[in-house]
């Protein structure tokens, strides 16, 4: 096999039909969005198929398809059950989907609830962890357009990236969360049958026994249960995936987009759907070595590896996996960012007397502006994907404890969870430059915990939970 | 004065190292061969990248004519789009002797490959450098120091981090179940 299974026509070839496909069905659908709520939120009633299968199917990204077999290849053992242990955080995210659609059946973001919920300055602290959080995945989901065409055509980097980023921002500048969602329910059905199918041939042509006798003998800390590097990883991944979920607009907006009573059951058969497919993903990265696959950055082993063992005519199968499994985050988060920053941002702090109208056409405007800022800081690649996915794990696991407090319990006050933000997120990056990135989610939850619970202690906020109901403005 | 000596002492003992470094069997290699993380930074995960940058100039027309232009593409469009300089390197081999008396691990490289991600490799010194077809060298030897992080640090963490993890999911059990008995 060459060094890059696909041509770069063939390449380009897919992405034209696919990007055309997933174009025309944003427009199909975008044309009946008639409100903000129908753009933003899919008209708040989705039902239990196609909820369960946008929020697996977001899940599933370029973090399952290409960095949970980075992190398999980097950590091991540790790395593959590490990286399948965050479906908790859609598992765990269940009730509180039913919770957040109880407590504000009004509400459009996550940023609403912080606001109302603890005030000003929390609100503003929760806008720049969750935003420093989204242009972290972005930028890494752009980036893993880039090199996944690098990897299986050769087609250079920059060009890619820019390829893909201009597809997605497309089809979701055209058809709002409506769209995104119906394209997430075809991209799920794509990306587990390619899955399970890559994950059979690999089975079937290395086999279990090669794998842990070749790295044992050559790799020998990848089956190693005392890796020190992992084993910190173990938890640190839990944190993160919890974070992640617990705080992002991404699945607040779903809570809100889905039918009453549809949330906690679509977030929960997700969590369980998704749990193996990281083991199927890291088994793929632990047979590289067996077939004699190094890749030149290791956020590159899974595509090399099922297009080696999938042939020429398989490589353009793992490519239209894997540009299922982007493109239908990438939409996702564009989105719900999008959301985020035309109801937190704009409408909150900008133009508070705002119509849905023009909120509406703002929303487009932020959409592209996103797709634009991502190109640009994707430009240089400057990390793995993994090492800056877990950057944003410094800012995201500081929210876990805020929230879950925050849905649940009276007392906790705002000036609290200000402090939990801050000094969460200043402890995550101390860990992330000192020890590895391994330990940056980790670092940043134990902090905000331990201020949360401090402010449990000495102030009660006693929170009327009516006015979430409400969504009142900030003063 | 002396502030300005030391800098370019330093420099120019960097510099000439390097060059040292660089020699195989008597003449300049045609590879530099570098870690990625850092010269003599000490790897604390097991896993590390190897990088040997291309140089444009270093492409001969022999190269050229051998790329060809299989796909029916044009060479113009293709030169654009791809990274395709090639090198004269077949094989990294990685060994414990910095003689390569003993090889531990001979993998092979494509000709264009500017770069490799290596791992799960436990505490010791490794040396790493590129030969051709020819088993000739064609890189400096690159040493890779491997030191994982200690036990100490390691459980402290991973009881930090299982601790906090039974005390959330504890919490959200509890509050989901009396949550449930109030609605």
């Amino acid at each position: 096999m060459d060094y890059n299974p696909i041509s770069i026509t063939a390449a380009l070839v897919i992405l034209v039909i696919f990007g055309a496909a997933w174009i025309f069905f944003g427009w199909w659908l975008g044309r009946k969005n008639k409100s903000l709520d129908d753009f933003m939120l899919a008209g708040r009633n989705v039902g239990l198929a196609f909820a369960g299968a946008t929020a697996m199917a977001t899940w599933i990204t370029s973090n399952t398809t290409l960095v949970a077999p980075q992190l398999t290849y980097e950590l091991g053992i540790w790395g593959m059950v590490g990286y399948s242990l965050a479906a908790l955080g859609l598992i765990l995210f269940a009730p509180m989907a039913k919770r957040i659609k109880e407590l504000m059946p009004k509400g459009y973001t996550c940023g609403d609830f912080i606001r109302v919920r603890y005030g000003k300055t929390a609100w503003i602290a929760f806008l720049v962890v969750s935003f420093c959080y989204a242009m972290g995945w972005l930028v890494s989901l752009g980036m893993a357009g880039g090199v996944l065409l690098n990897t299986l055509s050769g087609l250079s980097y920059h060009l890619g990236m820019t390829v893909i980023l201009t597809i997605c921002v497309g089809y979701t500048l055209l058809g709002g969360l409506r769209a995104v969602i119906a394209t997430d329910y075809v991209q799920t059905i794509i990306i587990i049958v390619g899955v399970l199918f890559i994950g059979f041939v690999c089975y079937q042509t290395v086999g279990l026994e090669k794998v842990y006798d070749y790295n044992k003998e050559h790799h020998p800390e990848l089956l190693n249960l005392l890796f020190p590097a992992a084993m910190m990883f173990l938890f640190n991944n839990i944190f993160f995936g919890l974070g992640e979920i617990f705080h992002s607009n991404v699945w607040w907006s779903r809570a809100l987009a889905f039918r009453p009573g549809i949330g906690k059951k679509a977030y929960l058969m997700s969590g369980l759907l998704w749990l193996p497919i990281p083991i199927v993903t890291g088994f793929i990265a632990l047979s590289a070595p067996v077939l004699g696959l190094y890749p030149d950055s290791s956020d590159m082993v899974g595509p090399m590896v099922a297009a080696n063992l999938l042939g020429d005519i398989g490589a353009i199968f793992v490519f239209i996996v894997v540009f299922s499994a982007l493109a239908s985050s990438l939409d996702s988060l564009l989105a719900a960012t999008s959301d985020l920053v035309t109801r937190d941002i704009y409408n909150g702090l900008i133009d508070k007397k705002a119509s849905k109208e023009k909120l509406h056409r703002i929303s487009k405007l932020v959409i592209l502006g996103l797709g634009f800022v991502t190109w640009l800081l994707c430009l240089p690649k400057i990390t793995t994907l993994g090492a800056l996915l877990n950057f944003t794990g410094a800012f995201v696991a500081s929210t876990i404890w805020p929230i879950v407090l925050g849905l649940y319990q009276r007392r906790m006050s705002g000036d609290f969870v200000t402090a939990a933000l801050v000094l969460g997120t200043i402890s995550g990056l101390v860990g992330y430059h000192t020890i590895g990135f391994y330990v940056a989610a980790l670092f940043s939850c134990i902090m905000s915990f331990v201020i949360c619970m401090i402010g449990l202690l000495v102030k009660n906020d006693n929170f009327d939970w009516k006015r979430l109901q409400d969504m009142e403005k900030t003063q | 004065m002396t502030k300005y000596v030391v800098p370019v002492f330093l420099f120019l003992l960097t510099l000439s190292s390097g060059v040292a470094g660089s020699q195989c069997n008597g003449r300049q290699c045609p590879i530099y061969l570098q870690l990625k993380e850092g010269k003599d930074e000490v790897i604390t995960a097991g896993h590390f990248n190897l990088v040997w940058p291309t140089e444009k100039e270093t492409l001969t027309s022999k190269q050229q004519a051998l790329e060809g232009d299989s796909e029916g593409e044009s060479s113009v469009i293709k030169s654009a789009l791809l990274d395709n300089d090639q090198h004269p390197a077949t094989h990294l081999n990685i060994s414990k002797n910095q003689n390569f008396s003993e090889v531990s691990h001979s993998i092979k490289i494509h000709s264009t490959q500017r770069a490799i991600s290596l791992t799960g490799f436990s505490d010791g010194v490794y040396y790493a450098k590129l030969f051709d077809a020819n088993k000739q060298a064609v890189s400096n030897t690159v040493r890779v120091i491997i030191e994982h992080h200690s036990m100490l640090k390691v459980w402290l963490i991973f009881l930090s981090g299982a601790t906090l993890f039974l005390i959330l999911i504890g919490y959200m059990l509890v509050t989901v179940f009396r949550h449930k008995e109030e609605a």
